[in-house]
């Protein structure tokens, strides 16, 4: 019986231990998303009144308990801007970064505002944190103007970069942390992230049309009409690409061939090139590339049609090491990767036909191009930055 | 002698040029004083774990060679935004050496992680690179984590292979 009431006891108070963990547990919880919503109108109301210690007692303690985010650390920065108390050290990558998703925000904001039919298709709650966090705007780019105003910033200073961006006066930002002359940290970390953009390669694909026009004995071979298509990657000035094209119709006039020990007179031209091609980029606007040319590859002709069907059907193919050099641009179509292209090439060609008709001459090749060339990563970087 | 002597003055002068540069941070097959190590990564975009990955990694790294001694400072600077911080003049007193790390993701999973090793002069001393993409094959696409881990033991390899190179 003692047993039993001891065992009781200790079930008791395990209970209601159990239940004293439960409840301060639920009483413990923090809601991050409840105090960022209530800090997004209570800053604000605290700056109005003039109290600006309880925004930072309360920045401490947002802080504290959901740990930094980029509204709160916003609010710090320009209060201890505002105090004389901000520590430039501080200022590494991350905080550039900051920046750069403060000009993101700032950018959705404008987009948003002057896009009502997005706005109205937001459900109910997500129009009302829009209306907050563009009110919220609203108040931190009128404190950060009130400490540019307040202040008398040097053209150089990091703080006044950073107030800028904080202001929404994102092409200022932009013109002062692109200024080279401007040794600060913000410029270096610009100059890292644009020279780092730059360096990345480029992909390129595209089809090409043209015409090949042969001089000297091998003009008997006529001009013909080109259809092909390239790939390739340009890294810095170079681009390489691998070319392959056909070129048809038949000659305008006949040509010999020996054949089995038969000289056959024959109209039928079926060629192509497939070459490694190099370009050195000359000169680059934001919407031209110039680029001198140069390639190496096979060319090739088919003089008699082969026929698969036909055991005995004569086939004859005249090939030659195909050397070229040339000048081509390319133009880009409204800040897109894509562009249209034109080339023209001189051809070293050397056709050899033994016993047949001289093909001795080079030849000019103009070609068309339709394609894209570009990094998504890269021109979506530079254009974040304003780096043209 | 005349000829003696006038042989001796330029290598007197060589040799302190080369202490100046390089002696401050190798002596006797070790590192004399602390070299300060930084990162500068773009993997983690955004994501802090891929950046304390990273941080493991190449500590875990360093440590194993055991070739430096190293003093992190966690924050993310590179060469030239270093200079420029505040941190510069504090650490310009007590620095052997800067040892800079940088990192992107050129591709969805492949790492590409340079160290640049500077003495207290900040004179570049050696460089050391490894890029996942040319310099590990994987059988399927790789998660970056695992290519974290190879861009770090193949950039610390490459390191320390120059740098005993370096010290004979």
């Amino acid at each position: 019986m003692k047993g039993l009431y001891v065992f009781l006891m200790l079930l008791g108070c395990n209970l209601a231990l159990a239940q004293v963990d439960f409840e301060n547990r639920i009483r413990s919880k923090v809601d991050c998303e409840d105090i960022s919503y209530t800090a997004l109108s209570l800053i604000p109301e605290f700056y109005y009144k003039n109290q600006k210690d309880s925004i930072i007692h309360f920045i401490r303690y947002w802080e504290e308990k959901c740990g930094e985010s980029h509204f709160s650390k916003e609010i710090r920065v320009l209060y201890e801007i505002d105090r004389e108390v901000f520590d430039e050290k501080e200022i590494d990558l991350q905080f550039f970064q900051h920046l750069l998703d403060q000009v993101d925000y700032i950018d959705y904001m404008v987009f948003l505002d002057s896009n009502s039919q997005v706005v109205n298709i937001l459900s109910g709650a997500e129009k009302s944190e829009y209306y907050q966090i563009s009110e919220f705007h609203l108040f931190t780019s009128l404190w950060a103007q009130e400490i540019l105003d307040k202040h008398d910033f040097t053209a150089c200073s990091d703080k006044r970069d950073i107030l800028l961006a904080y202001a929404g006066r994102v092409d200022e930002f932009f013109e002062s942390v692109g200024n080279n002359a401007c040794e600060t940290i913000l410029n270096g970390f610009y100059i890292s992230e644009v020279s780092r953009l730059k360096s990345l390669g480029e992909g390129e694909f595209g089809v090409l049309t043209g015409i090949w026009k042969p001089f000297n004995n091998a003009a008997a071979l006529g001009v013909h009409p080109s259809l092909g298509f390239y790939f390739g990657h340009q890294k810095g000035k170079v681009l390489f690409d691998i070319t392959m094209l056909m070129r048809f119709v038949k000659s305008p006039s006949s040509y010999t061939v020996v054949y089995e020990d038969s000289l056959i007179s024959t109209r039928h031209f079926f060629g192509g090139y497939i070459g490694l091609d190099v370009g050195y980029e000359l000169l680059r606007t934001p919407s031209t590339r110039v680029y001198l040319l140069g390639g190496i590859g096979y060319d090739g002709f088919e003089a008699l049609e082969s026929d698969p069907d036909v055991d005995d059907e004569p086939s004859r193919s005249i090939g030659s090491l195909n050397l070229n050099t040339g000048l081509g641009g390319k133009w880009f179509l409204n800040d897109s990767m894509g562009y249209l292209g034109l080339e023209l090439r001189y051809n070293f060609v050397n056709y050899n036909n033994p016993g047949g008709t001289d093909f001795t001459g080079n030849a000019l090749s103009v070609r068309l191009l339709v394609g894209i060339l570009g990094n998504y990563t890269k021109q979506t970087g530079l254009r974040s930055l304003r780096h043209e | 002698m005349k000829k003696i002597t006038i042989a001796l003055i330029p290598i007197l002068f060589v040799s302190c040029s080369w202490y100046g540069t390089h002696g401050r941070i190798y002596q006797n097959n070790r590192v004399s004083g602390k070299v300060i190590l930084m990162f500068h990564n773009r993997i983690s975009n955004g994501f802090e774990d891929h950046h304390n990955m990273l941080v493991g990694e190449v500590l875990d790294n360093l440590e194993e060679k055991n070739l430096l001694n190293i003093e992190y400072l966690d924050r993310q600077y590179n060469a030239l935004t270093f200079k420029r911080s505040p941190y510069f003049a504090e650490y310009k007193q007590v620095a052997a050496g800067y040892l800079f790390v940088t990192a992107y993701s050129p591709n969805f999973s492949d790492v590409d992680l340079k160290m640049e090793l500077y003495d207290s002069n900040f004179n570049l001393v050696l460089t050391a690179h490894h890029n996942t993409f040319w310099g590990n094959s994987y059988f399927f696409p790789p998660y970056i984590a695992r290519t974290i881990k190879d861009a770090a033991r193949g950039a610390v390899k490459a390191f320390d292979r120059k740098l005993i190179k370096l010290n004979h």
